[in-house]
C-alpha cells in the first residue's frame, strides 16, 4: 500500500527520471532521557545531502507522511520524519483530536531539537544545510523549529500551520520561509497570513507565501476526502522542491 | 436571581460570557473553553459556578467564532494565536479585579483551555490562586513545572487516546517533589472530551464527579482565602 502511494506520488510529479532511488527505515534517537522513533529516508547513492526535519499532521506519522519523506528523499535529501506521538497514529478525527490536544508542547519542542542533533550525527548529512517542513499541526511546529533553532535552520516550509504577526516572536526565526495556505481555511484568515509575511519581511527575512484561493485546510492530503485538491497539491509540492533546492542546495 | 450578561467593551475588550452570583463575592473563576469554543455548554458551566457563589467569566478565545463541526474546531485550534489568547485571559482577569473589586481568581480549563491555563501560569506574572485542568497536555520539563505557583487539580480519563496515564503520573510526581499543591484524578471509564454533553466521549457520572471535586477545590482555595 505504502509503495503504491509513493509510486503514485512519484508518477504524478512527472519528473521521475530525475529522481534518485531511495532507502528508508525506522530509527531511534535520544530526546532528553527518552528514546524516540522516526522514519528516515535518503537517496540510495552514498554522498552528503542536505537534510529536512519533517513533521506530521494531527493524524500522526502515517503512510502519507512517510510517502512524502520518500518523495523528498528522491530529490536528494536526507529526510527525518519525526513521530511526536510516540507510535500512536489516528485514523478517526476524534482520535486525532485527542492526540493533538494531548501533546505536551515542551516535549514536542525537545523532540524536534533532538531530531536536529540526530541529523547532525549522520555521515550522510551536510550539517550546514538543514531545513524543516510540516503540515497542519506539523506546519505550526515547523515554525517552532525555526524559532528554536534560529540560524542553525536554513529553510522552513509551513503548510497551513499556525502563524503569527508578532515581530518579537518571529525575531528568533532566521531561516528562509515558504508558507503555503488555502484561502478557505476556516482557522487561518488570509489577513493573518499577510501579517505574518509582512512581519518576516520587516525583520529582513526571506519569505515566500502562496495562498490557493480555491482551497481550504489540508488540501495537500489525498486522504482528506472533503478538501483534497490535486492540482494545488502538486503545485505546492513543486514550489516546495524548488524552495528547498534554492535554499538547501545552492 | 441569577444575572448573566455578555460583555461588550469599547476598548481592550475581554470578550466573553459573565455569570454573577446572587451574593456579593470577591472571588472569580475564569473558564477557558476547549476547541469547540464558547458555546452554550461553556455558558452553562459559568452559570453553575455562579450558583456556587463565584463570579464566573468564560473568555472567548475565538473572538466570536463558533465552529460548526469537529473539523472546524480542529482548524481553529491548530491556528489559535496563543499569545493573543493568553493576553485575552490576562485582560479578563484584570478586568474582573478592577470592575468588580475581585481579589482571588481561579482558572478552570478544558483541553485546549487547560493547556492555556498552565501556559499562562508559566509565562505571566498575573496571580491565580487555583487551577483546574481537564484533559490537557502537561509540561514535562522541571524548569516549567517549577513556575506553577498555585494549587493545581488535574482530571484525566483513562481511555484518553492522547494523554498517557504515565505522563500524568510523572507530572504529579514532579509537582510533589517540588512541594507543589497537586491533586490528580483519573476516570476509568472516560476518554478525551468526557465532560462535554455533545461530545461522543461524554461520560455523565465521571463528569459529575469532576464537577463536584472541582467546586470543592475552588472553594477551598478561593473562598477560604477570601475570608
Amino acid at each position: 500500500m505504502k509503495i503504491v502511494v509513493a509510486l503514485a506520488l512519484l508518477l504524478s510529479m512527472g519528473s521521475s527520471l530525475l529522481q534518485a532511488k531511495t532507502i528508508s527505515k525506522m530509527v531511534t534517537y535520544k530526546s532528553g532521557e527518552e528514546e524516540v522513533s522516526a522514519y528516515l529516508a535518503m537517496p540510495e547513492e552514498k554522498g552528503k545531502y542536505p537534510a529536512v526535519i519533517m513533521i506530521h499532521e494531527w493524524w500522526g506519522l502515517n503512510d502519507w507522511i512517510k510517502s512524502m519523506a520518500d518523495a523528498l528523499a528522491a530529490e536528494g535529501y536526507v529526510v527525518l520524519a519525526v513521530d511526536l506521538y510516540r507510535g500512536k497514529v489516528a485514523t478517526k478525527p476524534d482520535e486525532a483530536g485527542a492526540l493533538m490536544s494531548g501533546l505536551p508542547k515542551d516535549r514536542a519542542a525537545r523532540d524536534l531539537k533532538s531530531a536536529y542533533a540526530y541529523l547532525q550525527s549522520l555521515g550522510e548529512v551536510n550539517i550546514a544545510k538543514i531545513g524543516s517542513i510540516g503540515w497542519c499541526m506539523g506546519g505550526s511546529y515547523s515554525l517552532t523549529v525555526a524559532k528554536e533553532l534560529g540560524e542553525k535552520l536554513t529553510a522552513c516550509v509551513i503548510n497551513y500551520g499556525r502563524v503569527s504577526g508578532d515581530k518579537n516572536e518571529l525575531s528568533a526565526v532566521k531561516a528562509s520561509v515558504l508558507g503555503i495556505f488555502g484561502a478557505q481555511d476556516r482557522g487561518i484568515p488570509v489577513e493573518s497570513v499577510r501579517a505574518f509575511e509582512a512581519a518576516l519581511k520587516e525583520l529582513g527575512r526571506t519569505c515566500e507565501i502562496k495562498i490557493y484561493e480555491d482551497s481550504g485546510h489540508a488540501f495537500m492530503n489525498p486522504n482528506n476526502t472533503r478538501g483534497y485538491n490535486k492540482a494545488n497539491a502538486e503545485d505546492a509540492w513543486q514550489r516546495t522542491i524548488a524552495f528547498f533546492k534554492k535554499t538547501l542546495k545552492a | 436571581m441569577l444575572i448573566t450578561a455578555t460583555l461588550q467593551m469599547q476598548t481592550a475588550p475581554p470578550r466573553g460570557y459573565l455569570a454573577k452570583p446572587k451574593i456579593n463575592t470577591s472571588v472569580a473563576v475564569l473558564v477557558l473553553h476547549d476547541n469547540l469554543g464558547l458555546d452554550n455548554w461553556i455558558k452553562s458551566l459559568c452559570d453553575s459556578l455562579a450558583h456556587e457563589g463565584f463570579m464566573a467569566f468564560a473568555v472567548d478565545m475565538y473572538s466570536g467564532k463558533l465552529p460548526e463541526d469537529m473539523m472546524e474546531a480542529h482548524e481553529l485550534e491548530r491556528a489559535l494565536p496563543e499569545d493573543t489568547a493568553r493576553q485575552n485571559i490576562i485582560n479578563a482577569a484584570q478586568f474582573l479585579k478592577e470592575t468588580y473589586k475581585l481579589k482571588h481568581i481561579g482558572l478552570f480549563g478544558i483541553a485546549m483551555g487547560g493547556m492555556l491555563a498552565l501556559d499562562i501560569m508559566m509565562n505571566q506574572k498575573e496571580k491565580f490562586e487555583a487551577c483546574v485542568v481537564n484533559y490537557a497536555p502537561l509540561p514535562t520539563a522541571d524548569s516549567l513545572i517549577k513556575q506553577l505557583s498555585c494549587p493545581v487539580m488535574i482530571h484525566v480519563g483513562e481511555k484518553d487516546f492522547g494523554i498517557e496515564r504515565a505522563s500524568v503520573e510523572q507530572f504529579t510526581q514532579k509537582m510533589q517533589a517540588l512541594h507543589k499543591n497537586i491533586e490528580t484524578h483519573f476516570y476509568r471509564e472516560a476518554g478525551f472530551g468526557f465532560l462535554r454533553p455533545n461530545h461522543e466521549n461524554f461520560h455523565a457520572t465521571s463528569a459529575r464527579e469532576v464537577w463536584q471535586r472541582s467546586i470543592k477545590f475552588l472553594k477551598t482555595y478561593l473562598l477560604k482565602s477570601s475570608q
